[in-house]
Formats: structure tokens, C-alpha cells, sequence
């Protein structure tokens, strides 16, 4: 899990979050999400093609997704991303992650 | 602590009890006599009738009424001096009781309701146990991972906002691995921490599948605007009962103004340099100690230290609560 707010700085993740993409203690503390972006990035085949639908989901707001991506090593993953409202205000993103058999 | 000048005589306090009431006579006494201190009816340092009186007065054993303030003794509502007799506790149960004031009218007004419906006091009772129960499971258990001292009073703020109750365990105990903060954060349904120690929370936490987010406090409006009017090179005092308190204070408070020289002391110091603290144009102190620095500040120049949570981060909590309550009713 990796939670968002509106100005794309880290509001709060799940220890597992750190695991499923070997995040470094440093990312972490920087409360980037693109520091993040970047080290998940080189996880992917192409991190292009990754950045860029990145950008594509956060520039639409309401948009929600659920699908199974694969990585450079192989592994498959589950990705949820849905965004949060609070009163009708846009409050961030969140991402959910599960490794699949 | 009662002295002897000021104890008013014991009145019997207007209490009735039900013996076909299915809650025990003990606790019908000890509720209402609970309720008598919210209503203001019995007050700190009052003398309770001796119980052998009160069990006379409401026809039941002496035992039961040595139950109740047995229980009520050892829960910090009554205090008992020997030879003197048994006293409403001044103490801090007490005055958290008398805060919980608009609950009992919630309450009195719900019972209101029900007697439309001829519902009587015994099966208001067991309805509102019901209803307490079901809903109990669906209660959000939420637990703060506190990194600030108890003067910034960071769980009071986070109730506000979220309208819900936050346990707090503090850092140190997270870090020695206690158990009983494990198994609280274990049980936890989020934990909410400073956003400057997500990580170490995560590191620390026994399930790696618990969601963890980061607030900021912030100083409040009222104090920032305060400084901010202040003019260039003012000198500003941050007084708590204890130095660390203070520089937290302090540190929230200029991280992001420069225009101001300010020095954390703490209490002691003030009462020990009355004439040094004339010299200062604002005195920000924490809530415990206000009424204590009055006899040396002027109250113009005097502010309490207040904060709010960052916005940004309490939205993204709002949004996470609302969807986590609606996944537990489901």
C-alpha cells in the first residue's frame, strides 16, 4: 500500500510496500513519490513506457484501475490505484500491491 | 485533598434503585452516582453519607454499597480518609467525567425517545447494550505513534478532526519492542505517525500488511498570524514545565519564520527571573502552565501554544477512514 496526497509527496504506506519493490531506507525518508517512481521504475522492461503511463493516470484524477503488471525479473504483481476524495476534494492516490503465485 | 473547615455536611444523594432492573443493584448506584457528578449535583471534595446511611436510605445490604465505593475508590472517583469519611475525588477522572457531559444528554434525550415508545428504563438499558456491542465492531482502532512531547497535544487535535478515539503509544516503547504496544499496533485498524518517521514505524511494526500514515502538526493560525505581526528582531519567549517541551515548541513554531530571536526556557526559569521576562514582546507557553505564568506576564503578551494538523495529510487520513469504516460495516 502507498498512499499519496494532492501534492505527490508520500502520505503513508504499508512495511510490505518496502518488500514487493526492495525500496531503499532513503527513498523512503525523502517522501518523494518520483524518487519512488524512479527506483520502481527500473523494475520494468521499459521505464519509459512506465513513467510516462504514470503521468497518464495522474493526470486523470478520477481514473481507477486494477490489473497485473509483470516485472523485469519476472514476478507478477497485482496494482490497485484508486483516488481519494474527502467532502468532495481531491485528496490523493492510492496505490495497492499484491505479488501473484 | 478535602480539608476539614470546607466539608459539607453528607446529603443523601438522590439515587433509586430498581431490584427488577436486569443490571445489578451495585451498578445502578455506581452509574448515578457518576451521573450526579456530571450533572454537577455532587462536586470534588463533597462528603458522601456513610454507607451504612446510604444502604438504610435505599433498603439493600451494606456490602453492595461497600462494593460501589470500593469500585468507585479504586477507579479515582471517590477518595476515602479515614476518620473522616468517604469524598467526590478531586482528581482527574473526575474532571475527564464532568467533559463527558454532552454524552449523558445524548443519552437522556435518547431514553426521551424511547419512552415515546413505551420502552421502560430496563429495556432501555439492554437495547443500548445491544446497539453498543454491534457497534463496537465496527469501531475504527486507530493508534498514534507519538514522537512529541505530551504538551503538544497532538491525539487531542486528531480526535477533533476525525471525530474519533486514537490510543497513543509513544516511539520508545515501539522501539524496545514492548509487547503490549506490539500487540496494540498489531490489532491497530491504521497507525498514524509524524510523517519524518514513517519508515521507522514501518521497520518496527510485527505485520507488514498495516497502513501507516504521516501527519504534520503545524502551530495554529491564532499563534502564527501572532508572530507573524510581530515586528523584525522581537524577542520571543517558549516556556513548558520541561526544556525538551519548549524547543519542540519553539522549533514548530520558526522553523519557517526568521524574522524573530527566540529562546526556550522552562517554568522554573521564569519564576526565577521574573525581571528578564519583562524584556520579552510575547510569551508562548504550553496549555498546562498558563495559569501559573500569569502572576509574571502581562496577559497581553502572553499566547498558548496551539496547533493543527498540515491539511494535505488529513485529508488523505479522512478519505482513508471513511473507506476503511464503510469495508469494516460491510
Amino acid at each position: 500500500m502507498l498512499l499519496v496526497n494532492s501534492q505527490r509527496q508520500i502520505a503513508g504506506v504499508s512495511p510490505s510496500l518496502v518488500k514487493i519493490w526492495h525500496l531503499p531506507e532513503l527513498v523512503l525518508r525523502a517522501r518523494s513519490e518520483e524518487l519512488v517512481l524512479n527506483v520502481v521504475s527500473e523494475q520494468f522492461g521499459n521505464p519509459q513506457v512506465f513513467l510516462r503511463e504514470m503521468a497518464e493516470i495522474y493526470a486523470k484524477q478520477e481514473l481507477e484501475l486494477h490489473e497485473i503488471i509483470q516485472l523485469r525479473d519476472g514476478r507478477h504483481i497485482e496494482r490497485h490505484s484508486k483516488p481519494l476524495w474527502t467532502n468532495g476534494i481531491y485528496a490523493g492516490r492510492m496505490w495497492a500491491f499484491k505479488l501473484t503465485e | 485533598m478535602p480539608v476539614s473547615t470546607k466539608i459539607k455536611e453528607p446529603v443523601l444523594p438522590p439515587i433509586v434503585v430498581d431490584p427488577g432492573s436486569p443490571i445489578t443493584m451495585a451498578a445502578q448506584i455506581t452509574e448515578q452516582i457518576k451521573l450526579l457528578i456530571v450533572l454537577g449535583k455532587l462536586q470534588p471534595n463533597q462528603v458522601l453519607p456513610p454507607l451504612a446511611r446510604l444502604a438504610e436510605h435505599l433498603g439493600i445490604s451494606n456490602s453492595t454499597i461497600t462494593a460501589v465505593y470500593n469500585e468507585l475508590i479504586a477507579t479515582g472517583y471517590l477518595v476515602a480518609h479515614r476518620g473522616k469519611g468517604t469524598f467526590i475525588a478531586d482528581s482527574p477522572q473526575v474532571r475527564q467525567l464532568a467533559n463527558r457531559k454532552h454524552f449523558y444528554d445524548l443519552l437522556g434525550e435518547a431514553f426521551s425517545s424511547a419512552s415515546q415508545f413505551g420502552i421502560t428504563a430496563s429495556e432501555f438499558a439492554s437495547a443500548a447494550y445491544a446497539q453498543a456491542a454491534i457497534k463496537e465492531r465496527h469501531l475504527l482502532n486507530l493508534v498514534l505513534v507519538n514522537f512529541l512531547p505530551d504538551t503538544i497535544n497532538v491525539i487531542q487535535s486528531l480526535q477533533l478532526e476525525t471525530g474519533l478515539f486514537v490510543r497513543s503509544v509513544e516511539w520508545t516503547k515501539l522501539e524496545a519492542k514492548e509487547l503490549q504496544v506490539l500487540t496494540e499496533l498489531a490489532e491497530a485498524d491504521l497507525v498514524i505517525t509524524s510523517t519524518k518517521h514513517i519508515w521507522d514505524v514501518a521497520n518496527s511494526l510485527p505485520d507488514t500488511n498495516t497502513e501507516i500514515i504521516g501527519i504534520d502538526v503545524q502551530p495554529d493560525m491564532q499563534l502564527l498570524s501572532r508572530i507573524s505581526s510581530l515586528p523584525r528582531n522581537s524577542k520571543v519567549l517558549f516556556v513548558c514545565q520541561n526544556q525538551s517541551g519548549s524547543q519542540v515548541m519553539q522549533h514548530l513554531t520558526t522553523s519557517n519564520i526568521n524574522h524573530i530571536e527566540s529562546i526556550p526556557v522552562t517554568l522554573e526559569w521564569v519564576q526565577q527571573n521574573t525581571q528578564s521576562v519583562r524584556d520579552f514582546d510575547l510569551v508562548v507557553c504550553s496549555p498546562q502552565i498558563e495559569s501559573q505564568l500569569f502572576k509574571y506576564i502581562l496577559h497581553q503578551k502572553l499566547i498558548v501554544f496551539g496547533i493543527r494538523i498540515d491539511p494535505l495529510n488529513l485529508l488523505v487520513l479522512q478519505a482513508r477512514l471513511a473507506a476503511i469504516s464503510m469495508e469494516k460495516s460491510l
